[in-house]
Parts: structure tokens; sequence; C-alpha cells
């Protein structure tokens, strides 16, 4: 009995020893965080024709939440719909997801109007609306095939593709509620960090993006960028890992609140924006005051290569494009 | 007089020289229309009627290549024309509709009926196919981009929500005679085998203003303009029931070829009181005092009590304050030879006690029930009612038939569904064909099906009973095809012919599904939504033949499911992780820990040096003893020490 034993032993003791050796053999090449993302960063980079022309501007704009209290998350979105509208992005190069209805919400004391503050004097549902995915549409797989474009193209009609080329530049704007690392779709399922990092680099891969301006509103929303590796993408997230976001106050009427606090103050710096507007990222980014926000926003830079200073707020969030008039009289 | 003979000429010129240019005799038009129609209770029935026709092209304009015929997209809208033509479907319908009407107050449906749809969002196409597959695959390329142009998620229109040929629905084109020929459709007449009838719904859908801003956009004036400036969201989905819908039927004969036809109408039952009180206040408010309408009838109105009456019959309101703007301008389309092509008007259907006021158009008719305006280029328009007595309103004549369909039983594995089909007429009896697809997580037992009839004349009270001679009598005929699980739901089709003053009550119990986790939508508490009832009221013609007269749709219906508890997942894999691990663990330390005692776990790990340094410095402290006895009871003594503490170990 005592033989049966020490032979297990010795054989469990020799597994055991096999393992380590191998693992020793590998130890000095381990894949820790920093090093892969290294490693990313420097083959995507090295595709030519990384800085090619910027020639027009999408936007995404998603909302993931479900339910009557969460308002304010479709009014957030409706408002970011209605700021790039107003600064030319036309309905053909929005793809705007809602995950519910709240409009035409039998709750809603005010039908087919959306409100983003209490004051009521902007109503966001206007008479020329065109939502591309609602209700139970926005999900996860959905939202990603998007990105990607691994869509079914015989069926997919074109205003719900995203058809960006490696001149576009996009406006990918998420709310809703998130977490460390994940962001909620619809109370139902999530979507984490990592997914989204690869499908950003699927996208620089297949050259459908020139830069994303990445802007998400959700709790703990700092960490959903933290995992980008691709190149030209410039994040802004709405609070730090453990902080919440909040929303900004509410209409008694409505019954619920009507906006977030980060949305709210972006918006504030938005309306003073028209579509000659010289305004930067840098006096956006310089504009939010963590006092106000009750939140740290934060802004990742280290993949975006152009200095925020000389990045208008049009170059995103507007259709603007730089015009040259030829002043030659020859015939060229 | 002139005109015809300039007309036939023309014909003849084209008869003789065979041009095909000649074929835009036929010109593209634009109709649009609003009737009004005051309805009991201070409500108001505005339908909005838009007509597009397209130009027509004789059939020997057809190439090789379809998009010869197509090619005339003046008027008639691009996106709708290239949608039906690439999925070769040759009537589109499409209703979204909201609210429910209330038939007993409201009597007929507008336009029979044909132009209502259900709750939610209601599709059927007839689409051109050489096989049940192809037309199939068509019928799902046709409706998602319907999902792309009309904001609606169409799309979810799959096979397990698809009824394929119901008999209730007819093409509103002779579909026999010359038809769209498609270059691969082998024949040039392509008769009605070709043809599949599919149609689908989508209960759970809301309709809001993103539906309407597409639906707005095919209009010549993209609803800028016209009667179209009316449709305002805030106020369509603000009313009791609302139905957009638009039909897609070309129109063909041996004359003129064939001709596209786009109807759009929107019907709306506005609430008059509500649309005013909207116009002062976005909030429902309680009115002043001042304001208050009491019934004096009640003892105890005094001063200071009033038990106000919510329906006013002294009235005032004009069209501008219900839907919150006056009309501009006509919607005037002209074209290209500087022709006026388009008609503009609006009608009102009252009765003597309503006064109207009208500003700007001009009257085309006028009597006492019936008053007809047409819009002006430039005035603005705007038409003002007023009465003393709101209560009278234009004769409803009572529709032919009404419906009921509700719910029975409990629980969450059983149910039951009951219809009850009401025939008020005196005198005839009425032939209806009754329609329900059920989803295929509602798993009828048709065995079960029980028909009662009651009579509801005075004269008689039966209870319901069922009876074999009753069944011969009331049902003429089931068409029914059982569900298949995930892949198709239950279509069950009843023609029933119900005797004149009675009621026919149809029950029969269902089964509950259990789904899968991931088939559950994100909101799975709420319930599952089943399709409308859909009834269409047959009428003999003269020559024998049927004809489908009216058609009215059930409210749909909320099914609960047994709803799983989606936190089980996480559980179980907590769970069983831990138990696995648990059982690991135990088992891997049975097998392999041992106990050893503290000094002989000291004296194993003790160096060799360590271990000689006692025992040397024991042999050269004490010199070895030559007396053997001695050195034997030490040693012994030694030796059973040594035994003590083996044994010691060993227990």
């Amino acid at each position: 009995m005592n033989e049966l034993l020490k032979i297990l032993v010795l054989a469990f003791a020799a597994c055991l020893a096999l393992l380590s050796a191998g693992v020793n053999a590998r130890e000095q090449t381990v894949l820790d965080d920093a090093t892969l993302k290294q490693f990313l960063s420097d083959q995507l980079g090295a595709r030519e024709g990384a800085t090619g022309k910027h020639a027009n501007n999408w936007a995404v704009l998603v909302s993931t939440s479900r339910f009557w209290f969460n308002y304010r998350h479709l009014a957030n979105a409706l408002s970011m719909y209605r700021t790039v509208k107003r600064l030319g992005i036309p309905d053909s190069q929005i793809i705007l997801m809602l995950a519910d209805d709240v409009a035409c919400n039998p709750r809603n004391a005010f039908p087919g109007t959306v409100y983003n503050n209490a004051d009521r004097a902007l109503d966001l549902y206007s008479n020329n609306i065109e939502v591309d995915y609602r209700g139970y549409e926005v999900t996860v797989d959905t939202f990603l095939r998007v990105l990607t474009d691994k869509i079914d193209r015989t069926t997919t009609p074109r205003s719900k593709r995203l058809l960006t080329d490696e001149h576009s530049n996009i406006f990918i704007y998420l709310t809703g509620h998130g977490g460390n690392e994940f962001l909620k779709f619809q109370d139902a399922e999530e979507v984490s960090a990592f997914d989204l990092a690869d499908a950003f680099a699927q996208m620089w891969e297949t050259k459908r993006y020139h830069e994303i301006l990445f802007m998400i509103d959700t709790c703990q929303a700092n960490t959903m960028y933290s995992k980008f590796y691709s190149p030209n993408v410039l994040a802004v997230g709405s609070s730090e890992l453990d902080e919440s976001s909040y929303s900004h106050h509410a209409d008694s009427d409505v019954g619920v609140a009507v906006i977030d606090r980060f949305t709210y103050y972006n918006l504030e710096f938005l309306e003073k924006v028209d579509k000659g507007s010289e305004l930067t990222m840098k006096d956006l980014f310089e504009s939010y005051d963590p006092v106000k926000i009750h939140s740290h926003a934060g802004v990742r830079t280290d993949l975006y290569k152009r200095n925020l200073s000389d990045v208008r707020i049009t170059d995103f969030f507007g259709n603007v494009q730089a015009v040259e008039i030829d002043e030659d009289d020859d015939d060229q | 007089m002139i005109l015809l003979v300039s007309w036939i000429y023309t014909l003849a010129v084209c008869m003789l020289a065979g041009i095909s240019n000649c074929a835009a005799a036929s010109r593209s038009t634009y109709n649009e229309h609003l009737d009004l129609k005051p309805l009991p209770r201070n409500n108001l029935l505005a339908s909005f009627n838009f007509e597009i026709y397209s130009d027509s092209a004789a059939e020997t304009e057809l190439g090789n290549d379809g998009q010869v015929f197509w090619a005339h997209y003046g008027l008639f809208p691009r996106s709708v024309g290239q949608i039906v033509q690439s999925t070769r479907a040759h009537e589109l319908h499409l209703r979204f509709t909201q609210g429910w009407w209330d038939a007993e107050e409201w009597g007929f449906l507008p336009h029979n009926g044909k132009h209502a749809g259900g709750t939610g969002v209601e599709v059927w196409a007839w689409i051109a196919g050489e096989s049940d597959t192809q037309a199939e695959s068509r019928w799902y390329e046709l409706v998602n981009a319907l999902s792309g142009l009309f904001c609606a998620s169409l799309n979810f229109v799959d096979s397990s929500r698809t009824t394929p040929n119901p008999i209730s629905f007819r093409p509103d084109s002779n579909m026999r005679s010359s038809f769209l020929t498609y270059p691969d459709s082998g024949s040039s007449n392509s008769s009605s085998s070709d043809l599949h009838l599919y149609h689908g719904s989508l209960p759970r859908e809301t309709v809001c203003t993103e539906n309407l801003t597409p639906f707005l956009k095919l209009l010549p004036c993209k609803g800028r303009a016209g009667i179209s400036s009316l449709l305002d969201g805030h106020r369509i989905f603000d009313s009791k029931w609302q139905s957009m819908a638009l039909d897609f039927v070309p129109i063909c004969d041996s004359d003129n070829g064939c001709r596209l036809h786009m109807t759009q109408k929107v019907d709306v039952v506005l609430d008059v009181q509500r649309s005013l009180q909207r116009q002062h206040s976005p909030i429902p408010r309680p009115p002043p005092p001042e304001e208050l309408h009491c019934d004096i009838s009640k003892a105890y109105h005094s001063e200071s009590i009033c038990f106000p009456l919510p329906n006013p019959d002294v009235v005032e309101w004009k069209l501008s304050d219900l839907f919150g703007l006056k009309i501009k301008s006509r919607c005037q389309v002209d074209q290209t030879d500087g022709n006026d092509v388009s008609s503009s008007s609006v009608c009102t259907h009252i009765t003597p006690a309503w006064h109207l006021t009208r500003e700007g158009g001009t009257v085309v008719s006028s009597t006492s029930s019936n008053a007809c305006f047409s819009l002006h280029e430039s005035d603005e328009f705007d038409l003002a009612f007023s009465t003393s007595n709101s209560t009278s309103v234009s004769a409803n004549d009572q529709p032919p038939v009404y419906i009921q369909r509700s719910m029975t039983g409990r629980g969450q594995q059983y149910g039951g569904i009951q219809t009850i089909i009401y025939n008020p007429s005196m005198t005839d009896s009425v032939s209806v064909i009754y329609l329900e697809s059920l989803p295929w997580y509602m798993k009828p037992y048709i065995h079960t099906m029980v028909a009662g009839l009651s009579s509801t004349s005075s004269s008689s009270a039966t209870s319901p009973s069922p009876s074999a001679s009753l069944t011969q009598e009331v049902m003429k005929d089931i068409l029914y095809r059982p569900f298949l699980e995930r892949v198709r739901g239950t279509y069950l089709e009843l023609k029933l012919e119900v005797p004149p003053e009675s009621r026919l009550t149809l029950s029969y119990d269902f089964d509950k599904a259990l789904l899968y986790l991931a088939e559950y939508p994100p909101d799975a508490n709420r319930g599952f939504d089943v399709p409308p009832g859909i009834l269409t009221v047959l009428t003999r013609e003269d020559d024998g033949n049927m004809s489908y007269t009216y058609a009215l749709r059930t409210s749909s219906l909320l099914l609960s499911l047994p709803t799983p508890d989606f936190s089980m997942p996480y559980n179980v894999i907590i769970l069983t992780s831990t138990v696995m691990a648990l059982a690991f663990g135990t088992v891997y330390n049975i097998l392999v820990r041992r106990f050893v005692y503290e000094e002989d776990l000291v004296a194993q790990h003790t160096p060799l040096m360590q271990k000689l340094k006692p025992k040397i410095w024991e042999r050269w402290k004490t010199p070895t003893v030559s007396n053997t006895g001695s050195n034997k009871e030490e040693s012994a003594k030694v030796q059973e020490r040594a035994d003590a503490k083996d044994r010691g170990l060993k227990s």
C-alpha cells in the first residue's frame, strides 16, 4: 500500500516537474498586457498610408438602455444626433441605434417628443428623424457587425450599414449603463472593452476609418477605452474606474431624469459651435470641470497622432469639407 | 368635346405610327384629399389620402432589361419602385397602426377597413417566383429593404412570423390581364400561379415619428406643402387610433399598358378636447372653475359642487388648433410642359348642426351634410368648425360584423382563446373568413375548438351550445396548418357564416411553450404579443362571385410565457465550480497529503554533518566498553526506546 502511494506520488511529482520545466522555458517571452499592446500597435501602425486624407464624416450614435427610466440615455443619444445633424452630417451618414422607444411610449406625457432639458425648449424628436436600428435590433452582435461591416450584404439595406472608407472620420458615441471594461446592452448582455478594441482593430485593418472620436457616457467609462490598440483613435470617457456618472436633472412632468451630466456639459460647449467654427478639441476637453460633472472625465490621446489644438470640433461633429479655390486662370 | 377629339386623334396617330413615346399620353398625376368627419363624443376622424400615378408605358416598351419600363420615376418615388422591382413584387401593402377602433361608437372603419392594419406593423405582398423557395427568399429581401426605408424592424419578419398564401387577401389589380414582365420570368403572360402571397406582422412594433418621416418623404412635396403639411408626429401619435397605409398596385390594361399606382393614407381619430388643450398647455391640467361644464341633472349640483361633463356640447375649433398649423399652400406639381397634374381637396362630412367657416380655398360643393373645398396655390387654408350640439354627427352605418378576442385561463402552462363574432343585422347572415396566425410558442389544440351560437334577438334567449348541425351551418371550412417549433407558427383560417342577430363564440385551448434562454427578449417579463386576428366579410355579388367588402382586425393579445430566472446560468456555474473544487480538493488531499511529526521532519532535513556530530562527540567522550553484557543491556535499552518511538510513530 505504501509502495503504491509512493509510486503515485512520484508520478505526480514527475508531471509537475515537466510542466514547470515547460513553463520555465517560456518564461522569458510571456506576453503581459503592455507588451501585447505594443506589439499589436506596431503591427497595425506599420500599414502604409496610415495618414490618409479626410474626406467625409460619419456618426454612430448608440443608446443601449431599455425601459422608461432610462429616458436620459435616449435623450443623450438624440441630443448628439441633433448636434451632428445641425453641423451638417446627413442622415445617410448617421447610424442611430435606440434600444427603446420613449417618444411614443404610453408613459410619455408629451407624445412624439423627447426633451433633454426641463425647460422643454427643444424637442429632440422633431419631424425629421430617422432611426436605423431600434428596439430589439440593438444588440452587441448588431453593433459590432455595423462597425466591422460583417453584415449580410444581400439583405441589409444601405441605410443600415456603415459605409465608411479610409478617408472617413467616425464619431462613435455610446451611452447607457456600464462598468469596469464593459457596457450593458438592453439589460441582457454586455460588450467588453476587449471586443470593442478588436472591432476597431478590424476596422483599421479593413481600412474603414481615417480617425475615430470615441465618446462614452456611462459609469466607469474610462475603462472602456483602456484596451484600444489601433491607431488614430481619440477617446474620451465620462468617469474613471470606480466612479459613477450621474444624471444632471429631472423633469417633474416627464417624471424621469432627462440628461446626463457629462453629455449636458458637452452640449453646452457644442452649442457654441457652428459650421464654420474654429474651436478645437483641446477647447472642448479643457472645458470639462470635474466639480460640475461630478466625475473625472478622461481623454486618451496616445493612439492619436495629431495635436489636439489642431483638431477642429467640426472635423468629427460636422461635415465641413476644406475647399480650395483655384485662382489660376489657366486651364489645367 | 375638342379635348376628346384631340385625344382620339393622338391615340390614332400612336396606333398607326407605333411610336412608344405616345404611351406617355397617360400622364403621371398626383391627387391629395383630406376627409374630415366628426365622430360621437367630440372625436374627429381625419383621413389623409395621397395618390400618385406614374407615367404609363406600353408593354412593347419592355426590352430584355426590365429597367426600361420603370424608368419614369418623375413623380413616383424611385425608392419604392426599385425595391419592388428588384424583389419582383407585383403588389405591396404596408400598414402601421396603433390604438383601438371603437366600432360601436364610430361604425365603419375608413375605406371599409381595406387600408387599416392591426396593431403594430403589417405587410403583405404578391411576389413572382418560379418556386416557393425563390419567392420566399425574395420576400425576405423585400421586408429587409422596407425596414431600411421605413425605419421599422421589418427585418424581424422571418419564417416564424410569415403566413404564406392566406385566402383572406385578394389582389387589388387584375393580375391575369397582361402583366409586368420581368427579364427572367420566361413567358410574357405570367399567370397568377407564379405569384405567391406572403403576409407578415409585427404586433410589438412601435409606430413613431421615424416611420412618419420617410412616409412623407415619398410624397412630391415631402410633407412641406399641401395637406401633408398638417401631418405632425406630435398630433398624430397623440390620437386614439391612427393608421398609416401604403399600397403599391400596378394598373394594367390593354390600351394604356401599365401604370404604377401608389396610395398613401393616414387615418387618425383625434380627441378634439385633448388636442385643443395641447395648444394651451402641453401638459393636461384641470380647467379653471369658470370653464367647467357641470352636469346640472345631478342632485348635489350647486355653486360649489360640480360634476364635470367631459364632453361639452357647444364646441368651436379650427383645423389649425387641432393640427397646430394652417395649410400654407397647395402642393402643386407641374410637368415639364407646364401642365399642372396635381389636385388637392378637403371635404367634410357633417350634419346641419355644424357650421363651417373657411379661410382661403374655394368651395367646390356644399350640401347640408357634405362640403368640399379645393386649395389655392398660395393662400393659407383653414377651416373652423362650430356647433351647439356636438353629439349630432353624420350617421354611421353599422358595420356588418363585430369581433372581439380575448385570452382565457390562468397559469403558465395552459391558456385559451375566445373569439366572439357578432352579426347585428336582423335579416342577413354574414359570411366571413377569420384568419389567425399564432406564434409557434402558442400550441393550440384544434380538437378543443368549440363553437357556440346564441341569438341576441329579444324573442329568443338561448345559451350557446355546440351541436353537429350547428357546426355544419356555421363552420363552412377550416384551413389549418399546424406549427413547427421554431420554424413557423400555426395557420388557422375559418370560413364562417353567422346567422342574423346572433353571436358566435369560438374558443379553443392552447399550451404555452418553454423557450431557450437566448430566445427571450430583453424585457421578457412583459410578455409576448400575439398578432391580431383578421376578419374579412364576403358579399355575394349578382354574378354569383364572392367579393371581399369589409375587413377588420381584433386587438393583439399579450401572452405571458413562463420566464426563467435569468440569473440561474451564473448561479449554476458558481455552484458547480464550487462543488468540483471541493470534490477535487478533498480527493487530492486524501491521496497525496501525509502527516509527519515535527521532530522527524526536522531530523529528515538536518544536514548529514549535523547528524553525525553528536554521534562522533558521544563516541569521543564515552570510550567503548569491552564488557559486552553491559553493552548489550545498554544497547537493549536503547533499542527498547527506539522501538517505543517507532510504535508511537506508527500509531
